[in-house]
C-alpha cells in the first residue's frame, strides 16, 4: 500500500559504479510547481546534467519519470520520460514512451529513477516494489531487443515493463533506441547512453498500487471524459485502425515528402500500397497503453525478410510507410515492416535512418559524395540497399555506422555541399515538413530544445483547411490567457504568439503524462487537466495556475539547453524549407502561411522568431530566458545563472 | 447473490490489447486504490508479450459485478448471451 496520493513520492536514484541504490523522498512542493512527471525531470536535469558533459561520460544521466496522473484511471494516459545529455544532437532532451512503464512505475512507488556511473560488466536494473536489484545481464548481452525482453518477462512475470536496448545501444551507436515491451519507442537516441553504463534493461514491477487525494472527484471526471470518449464518432476507426486510419489523408495532404525533400510521394501510389485496405490483412491485433481507450499499438504478421513467419509488434505502424516506405521507396507494405521491424529488434532509431539513408542516396545521386565514400555500396532506394545499412547500423561499421551516428556527425564527414542538402534541426530529424502546412507543430520543430521533434497535441494545424475560429477555440480549451495578439485570423496570424502558448499547453499533456496522439489528446481541456491534477493530488490548481506551472516547466527545459550552449542561433529551418520548392504532382509548394495567404520569406521566419521569443518573455536576440522572465515565475535560483 | 463469471461473461482474450482498464476499475471499485495486481480479473499475457495473445480469467473473489465488462472498450469482455 502507498501512502502517498497522486504522486508516488519517491525518487530511485541508483549508481552503477558504485552499485548505491537509495530512495529519496519527492519533494511534492517542488514537484508541483513545475507539475511534476516531465517538468520534474527538467528541473532534476538541470541540477545533475552538467555544461561539458559527454552524452557517454558516467556522470551524463538518463533521468525517468513518469507524468503525474499515470498509473490511475485517467484516459489515455501512460506517458513516461527520459531526459539525458543526447549522443547525435548534443542537447539535453526529454524522450517520450509509453506502454506501461511509466505505470508499473508509479504502481512500485516512483515518480523518477535516475540511473548515473557506468558498470564493468553488462547489468540490468529490476525494480520490483521495494525490491531494487543491480542484475547480471551477461546472458541477454548481444540479443536483439524482441530476444531479450522475451527472457526479462520470463524472469519477472506477467505485469513487469521492460525498456531494453539492443545491439546498436550496446555498440554505442548514436541513434541507437531503447524500446518498453518491445514495441513503445523510448528516446531516438538514448540506447547508446544505456550501452555506454552497460544497461541492457530496466524492469519494472509494481504491486503497491497508487490512491488519489479525493477518489470520488477525480473519478466524476474520468467517468465524463470515458463517455466522452465513447461517443467519439471516430472511434471506431481508432480501434479498428489506430491512427493508420489517416494514411490517406496524409497522402492527400501530402506529409509523405519523398526523395530527399523535392517532392510529395504520390498520393495513389501510397494508398494502393500501403494504405489501410492493405494493412488490415496484416494486422492481428491492438496493443493498447495503460489505461488507454484508444490502443493503436499493433501486433501483425511479417511475411518478408530475415523474420518472416514471426509477429512484430510497433507502436506506430505508420512509421514504416513515412520511414521506408516512402524514403526508401519498398515496394510493399511488408517490406516496409520488415525494415521497421529489423531495425526495432536491433534498436535502431527507424525514421531518423531511413531520412538519412534518403539524404544519402541524394548525396550519391548528384556525386557529392562517392562509391569510394559507400565502401563499394552502390546507393539505391530499395528494399535491399535499406536492409544492407540498417545492417550495418547496427553493428556500428561501414557506411551504415555513418549515418547511424546522426545528422551532425555525417553533415562533418561529408562537409558543407552536402549540408545544402539534409533536412534536420539541431541534429533532429523532422516529422512533417512546413511546406506542407506551416503550422503550431512545424515552427515548434525549430524551437522545441530537443532538435526537430513536433509536439503534435492533437495534430491541430497537421490538418489542413482549418478556419480561425477553431484555433481561437483550441485557444480556449488549451488554456491561453485572454489576448488579441494571439488571434491566428489572416491577415497577420501570429504563429510566433501562438506557438509560445501551444507549447505550454503540450507541457500540461506531458507533466500529467497524457498522450499526444490525436484520439487521446482531444479528450483533455485545461479545466479537466486542472480538475484531474486536483482531485489526484490534493494540491489545489485553476487551469489559469496549472498552465504557468507548464511554463515554468518548458522556462526550466529551455534554461538547461541554454547552459549547455543552445539558444536562437540553433532555433532554425533548414534551408530547402525557406528557400526551396516541393514538388506535388504539377504544383510547388513553398513556405506559405497555414490559410495559404501568402509566402513566408526567410526574413517573415525571423519574426515569426521575434515575436515568440518576445511572447515567452525571453531575450529575443539570443533566445535563452532572462533572469527577469525566471525571477517573475520563481525559478530565482535558476535566475542566478542567467544575466 | 455471487455470481460466477463463467456463467456471465463471454471472453475473447484474442481482442484484449492489454490497456489493463478492467483491473484499474477492479480495484479501484473494490480498494479505492488504482492496483492491478489486487484486481479481482487477471490479465496476463502468453507465450511471451505479445506472443499468444493473452489470458484473461478471475481469482475466487470475483462476483461478477459487471465492471470490467462495461469498461472494456475492445471487445475482449461481453455479457454471455443468456437466451
Amino acid at each position: 500500500m502507498n501512502n502517498n496520493v497522486g504522486f508516488a513520492g519517491r525518487i530511485l536514484y541508483v549508481d552503477l559504479t558504485t552499485g548505491q541504490i537509495r530512495k529519496e523522498p519527492l519533494d511534492v512542493r517542488t514537484a508541483s510547481q513545475v507539475i511534476g512527471g516531465w517538468g520534474m525531470n527538467a528541473l532534476l536535469a538541470y541540477d545533475l546534467i552538467k555544461p561539458g558533459v559527454h552524452a557517454y561520460a558516467p556522470e551524463n544521466p538518463i533521468i525517468v519519470g513518469a507524468g503525474v496522473l499515470v498509473g490511475t484511471l485517467s484516459p489515455c494516459c501512460d506517458k513516461v520520460f527520459a531526459t539525458y545529455k543526447c549522443p547525435a544532437t548534443h542537447v539535453v532532451g526529454t524522450a517520450v514512451g509509453g506502454n506501461k512503464l511509466g505505470a508499473t512505475l508509479k504502481w512500485a512507488g516512483y515518480d523518477h529513477v535516475v540511473v548515473t556511473g557506468e558498470s564493468p560488466t553488462p547489468v540490468y536494473l529490476k525494480v520490483v516494489d521495494d525490491d531494487v536489484e543491480i542484475c547480471d545481464a551477461s546472458a541477454i548481452w548481444g540479443k536483439n531487443i524482441d530476444e531479450a525482453t522475451d527472457v526479462l518477462s520470463r524472469e519477472r512475470g506477467a505485469g513487469a515493463a521492460v525498456a531494453c536496448i539492443g545491439p546498436a545501444g550496446e555498440r554505442l551507436v548514436n541513434t541507437a533506441m531503447v524500446l518498453i515491451n518491445k514495441c513503445s519507442t523510448f528516446g531516438r537516441t538514448m540506447g547508446g547512453v544505456l550501452g555506454s553504463k552497460k544497461l541492457k534493461a530496466i524492469v519494472v514491477e509494481g504491486t503497491r498500487g497508487l490512491q488519489v487525494a479525493d477518489g470520488r472527484r477525480f473519478m466524476k471526471t474520468v467517468d465524463a471524459l470515458t463517455e466522452s470518449h465513447r461517443q467519439d464518432p471516430l472511434r471506431e476507426q481508432w480501434i479498428k485502425l489506430g491512427l493508420y486510419f489517416i494514411l490517406p489523408v496524409w497522402a492527400k495532404a501530402g506529409h509523405f515528402i519523398a526523395n530527399d525533400g523535392a517532392e510529395v510521394y504520390p498520393e495513389n501510389e501510397a494508398v494502393e500500397r500501403f494504405g489501410p485496405a492493405v494493412y488490415e490483412k496484416l494486422k492481428r491485433r491492438s496493443e493498447a497503453c495503460a489505461a488507454c481507450m484508444a490502443g493503436d499499438k499493433v501486433v501483425l504478421d511479417l511475411r518478408e525478410g530475415k523474420f518472416a513467419g514471426a509477429t512484430a509488434s510497433f507502436s506506430c505502424p505508420l512509421v514504416a510507410v513515412l520511414a521506408f516506405g516512402v524514403k526508401c521507396r519498398l515496394e510493399t507494405l511488408d517490406q516496409a515492416f520488415a525494415c521497421l521491424d529489423l531495425a526495432n529488434r536491433y534498436g535502431l532509431d527507424a525514421l531518423g535512418l531511413a531520412n538519412m539513408v534518403d539524404w544519402a542516396v541524394g548525396l550519391y545521386e548528384k556525386g557529392i559524395i562517392s562509391i569510394a565514400d559507400t565502401g563499394g555500396l552502390p546507393l539505391r532506394r530499395d528494399y535491399e540497399t535499406s536492409v544492407i545499412l540498417i545492417e550495418q547500423a547496427a553493428r556500428n561499421e561501414r557506411f551504415g555506422a555513418i549515418l547511424a551516428a546522426g545528422w551532425l556527425a555525417a553533415i562533418r564527414r561529408f562537409g558543407p555541399d552536402a549540408e545544402r542538402y539534409a533536412t534536420h534541426v539541431k541534429g533532429g530529424d523532422p516529422d512533417f515538413d512546413p511546406r506542407v502546412t506551416f503550422g503550431v507543430e512545424t515552427l515548434g520543430q525549430a524551437t522545441n530544445p530537443r532538435g526537430a521533434h513536433d509536439m503534435p497535441a492533437g495534430g491541430i494545424m497537421i490538418a489542413l483547411g482549418r478556419q480561425p475560429e477553431f484555433f481561437a477555440k483550441m485557444a480556449r480549451r488549451m488554456g491561453f490567457p485572454e489576448n488579441e495578439n494571439l488571434s491566428l485570423e489572416p491577415p497577420g496570424a501570429n504563429l510566433g504568439r501562438y506557438l509560445a502558448h501551444y507549447e505550454n499547453w503540450c507541457t500540461v499533456l506531458n507533466g500529467l503524462g497524457i498522450c499526444f496522439r490525436m484520439q487521446s489528446s482531444r479528450l483533455y481541456d485545461a479545466a479537466a487537466c486542472a480538475e484531474l491534477y486536483t482531485a489526484a493530488t490534493g494540491i489545489d490548481v485553476t487551469p489559469t495556475q496549472l498552465v504557468e506551472a507548464a511554463e515554468r516547466a518548458y522556462n526550466v527545459y529551455r534554461a538547461v539547453n541554454a547552459l549547455h550552449g543552445f539558444g536562437r542561433k540553433d532555433d532554425r529551418f533548414p534551408e530547402k524549407w525557406l528557400k526551396g520548392a516541393l514538388r506535388l504532382g504539377e504544383r510547388e509548394l513553398r513556405l506559405t502561411d497555414y490559410f495559404k495567404t501568402a509566402p513566408v520569406h526567410p526574413n517573415d521566419f525571423e519574426r515569426m522568431l521575434d515575436d515568440y521569443y518576445d511572447e515567452k518573455g525571453w531575450d529575443v536576440a539570443t533566445g535563452v530566458p532572462t533572469r527577469e522572465k525566471l525571477i517573475e515565475l520563481g525559478l530565482e535560483k535558476i535566475a542566478a545563472d542567467f544575466p | 447473490m455471487r455470481h460466477n463469471p463463467a456463467d456471465v461473461y463471454e471472453v475473447q482474450p484474442e481482442l484484449c490489447a492489454g490497456c489493463l482498464i478492467c483491473q484499474l476499475r477492479c480495484s479501484y471499485a473494490f480498494h479505492h486504490e488504482f492496483n492491478p495486481s489486487m484486481a479481482r480479473i487477471s490479465i496476463a499475457p502468453s507465450g511471451g508479450i505479445y506472443g499468444q495473445g493473452r489470458m484473461v480469467s478471475f481469482t475466487p473473489e470475483c462476483t461478477a459485478c459487471d465492471l470490467c465488462v462495461k469498461h472494456c472498450g475492445y471487445g475482449a469482455l461481453k455479457f454471455r448471451d443468456q437466451s
